[in-house]
């Protein structure tokens, strides 16, 4: 099983690359979001950097492309360099006509939708290298998907779960409504809470759209061995609202816990680096295919 | 070419109801793979039954198939979808290229129509689709009018675009946010509408919204009614209402507005006069607060809905036609507070709106001056001919 962590900025990728991570995955301006981007040369100079260490770099291409755009977007895959960048992630399936002969792995990513072995199998005969699965999954769902489809699913390993993306500025907006400064939607520091709720909802807006993530941070360390097993081909990690030295601490314990060592002592020892955050299994042993009345609303 | 009008049916009632104020297709859901699944009234008779319906008014039913499966929802599938084609549904909304590749397999005579919850919102991506062998793409709703004119120059493939109704606040099938606060899932039918709730936002661990007026993600309806022209003009082929679940007479209204517009464009009647029709006659829909969404660019702060959620009960629907006695007498089932003597409007299919005074109010043959019992069958006199299924409301101020 690969581990990949998105870059937050340049000097991670010795970082990353000690800890254990295979890959890294970058934003690209104007084609990404929710993830830090970074320009065409900036991103080749990463690469250079990152392919003398051995590891492999992937783009995270994940914006729904307006009409307007999808020239920029093939214009930005036409001038990739053959056994450059090892692959890129997308949720606009534009991608997997642009990069028709190209050279580059395709993990078609749409954050929701794919939810069943079925859909990864269909996915996979249109041209698709491999799918990265819905976090609101059961692990006995992850088990059939990916050992239906050996090496072809993808997993969010850790961090807040993005479970919602607007094209609406929904923050920006907001602060206009009530008269203060739309400049306030900018950075990580933005939480949302239900007026009868207790816990607090990450919310991250970028020039385009706005994604609200999950109130815990999700770790996928307890069941690392079990993924493996089933023929997951890779976790991805990210560390947007949380230290970024937490990512180290994750992929390191997921190396170690990939060669044999316990899950439990990883797991305490991640506790132990972040004693003020929670770990959660996400949705693993939790469906949810509540009714209004199971719900109980 | 005049596009088609597509309206939504939560039961077989609601269809015949689009039909009879002139939608030129509905769509509906079974009880199984279909988003509105638990709140469906569709059996596979009932889609037999609107089927026929459909056919004798040379309408077309399309069965929504969109749910985003897990691996236990799959079951029957594939029969369900040959039964679909064998009763003549013309066509499956799909969300999922599984489902898509399947239905094009054992139900080839079906049409597939990919829904928005697949978010396709450029022409690149709508190729993909066309490949596999959708044969529409409902777009997202996210499209601008410019893009979709781009988008129509540049693609063969049907479109379908959405005018009227709810609008999701993020891109359909990319919101789980229902799963996340309520454990029911959005993209299989539970959508709890967290989206509508109100919160607070926080900065820096410092309270920044309005105690008065609170965060909130709803978004104002959708109305179309001065993009028609346009969409026509591009060639869209079918125009779409949404809200399977809006009752019968939101569904009348809203059915018969679109369709007197549409025909009023085609027959080359003045656009501007026709609009304005089309737009008086939508504000009786009862709608929660509506704005053009996309079509102009990214919607503002005015297209949201902070302080209330606008949503109310309509007290001008009163009744609908039952029957008509030998006597004359007009029966009528009551939906809402109904005193003698007020004016009340008559909204008959393909018909401009009637009035009368309602003199004669009786129960059982007994005058009475008021009713306010739901559902009770009535009878009172109306100066002119009225179908079964006609609505009656208060004359408006």
């Amino acid at each position: 099983m690969k581990l990949i962590s998105i870059l937050r900025s340049s000097d991670q990728v010795v970082v990353l690359h000690r800890a254990g991570a295979d890959g890294i995955l970058l934003g690209i301006n104007d084609l990404s979001y929710r993830i830090p981007t970074y320009s065409f040369d900036q991103a080749n100079s990463i690469l250079q950097q990152a392919t003398l260490l051995n590891m492999e770099v992937f783009l995270a291409l994940n914006r729904l492309l307006d009409e307007d755009e999808i020239q920029m977007a093939k214009a930005f895959i036409d001038a990739l360099q053959p056994a450059s960048f090892t692959g890129i992630y997308f949720q606009d399936l534009a991608y997997v006509r642009f990069c028709e002969g190209k050279d580059v792995q395709l993990i078609y990513a749409p954050e929701a939708i794919i939810t069943n072995s079925k859909e990864v199998e269909a996915l996979c005969s249109c041209g698709i290298d491999r799918i990265m699965a819905a976090k609101e999954l059961t692990l006995d769902e992850i088990e059939k998907m990916s050992t239906g489809n050996p090496q072809k699913v993808e997993l969010f390993g850790f961090g807040h779960l993005p479970m919602a993306l607007s094209r609406r500025p929904l923050v920006r907006n907001y602060l206009e409504e009530i008269g203060l400064d739309p400049s306030l939607s900018s950075g990580t520091q933005l939480r949302l809470k239900e007026e009868k709720r207790t816990v607090f909802y990450p919310i991250l807006e970028d020039a385009r759209e706005t994604t609200l993530f999950s109130d815990t941070v999700f770790s996928v360390l307890s069941e690392l061995k079990h993924l493996d097993m089933w023929g997951v081909y890779s976790i991805i990690a990210d560390d947007v609202f949380v230290d970024a030295s937490l990512l180290a601490t994750f992929i390191a314990s997921c190396k170690r816990i990939l060669a044999g060592f316990k899950p439990q002592i990883e797991e305490e020892r991640l506790g132990l680096s972040a004693p003020e955050i929670t770990f959660t299994r996400g949705y693993f042993d939790t469906k949810t295919n509540l009714t209004k009345e199971d719900a109980n609303l | 070419m005049k596009p088609e009008l597509l309206a939504p049916a939560g039961d077989l009632q609601r269809a015949k109801t689009a039909i009879r104020y002139g939608a030129d297709a509905v769509y509906l859901g079974g009880k199984r793979f279909s988003l509105r699944s638990r709140a469906s009234n569709f059996e596979l008779a009932d889609i037999a039954a609107a089927v026929q319906f459909a056919k004798q008014h040379h309408a077309k039913i399309y069965v929504t198939v969109n749910m985003i499966p897990h691996e236990d929802d799959l079951e029957h599938l594939e029969e369900y979808l040959v039964q679909l084609q064998s009763i003549g549904v013309s066509a499956v909304i799909v969300a999922s290229v599984y489902i898509a590749i399947l239905s094009k397999k054992v139900a080839p005579l079906m049409e597939v129509h990919l829904s928005t919850q697949q978010s396709v919102t450029n022409s690149a991506a709508l190729l993909f689709y066309q490949k596999i062998g959708v044969d529409r793409v409902v777009l997202a709703r996210e499209a601008s009018l410019a893009h979709i004119q781009t988008i129509a120059h540049r693609s063969a493939c049907d479109l379908e675009v959405f005018i009227h109704g709810g609008m999701c606040v993020n891109y359909s099938g990319r919101c789980t946010l229902s799963n996340l606060m309520t454990l029911r899932d959005a993209n299989r039918g539970g959508c709890a509408q967290s989206c509508r709730w109100k919160y607070r936002l926080y900065r820096d661990k410092i309270e920044i919204s309005d105690p008065n007026r609170l965060f909130s993600m709803s978004s104002k309806d959708l109305i179309a009614a001065m993009e028609i022209p346009v969409l026509m003009d591009i060639g869209i082929k079918s125009l779409k209402i949404e809200g399977r679940m809006k009752s019968a007479y939101y569904i009348a209204i809203v059915v018969d507005a679109y369709r007197k517009l549409i025909d009023a464009i085609e027959r080359g009647e003045n656009e501007q006069d026709a609009i304005e029709k089309c737009i008086n006659l939508l504000k009786k829909a009862n709608n929660r607060p509506t704005a053009n969404g996309f079509f102009h660019g990214i919607p503002q702060a005015n297209h949201h809905l902070y302080g209330s959620d606008g949503e109310g009960i309509n007290q001008e629907f009163v009744a609908t036609v039952k029957d008509t006695l030998p006597s004359g007498k007009v029966r009528i089932i009551l939906r809402n507070n109904l005193p003698k003597g007020i004016e009340i409007e008559v909204l008959s299919p393909q018909q401009e709106i009637r009035c009368f005074t309602l003199d004669t109010l009786e129960r059982h043959g007994v005058a009475i001056d008021t009713a306010n019992i739901s559902l009770e069958v009535l009878e009172i006199i109306v100066p002119f001919a009225v179908m079964p299924g006609d609505f009656l409301r208060k004359k408006g101020s």
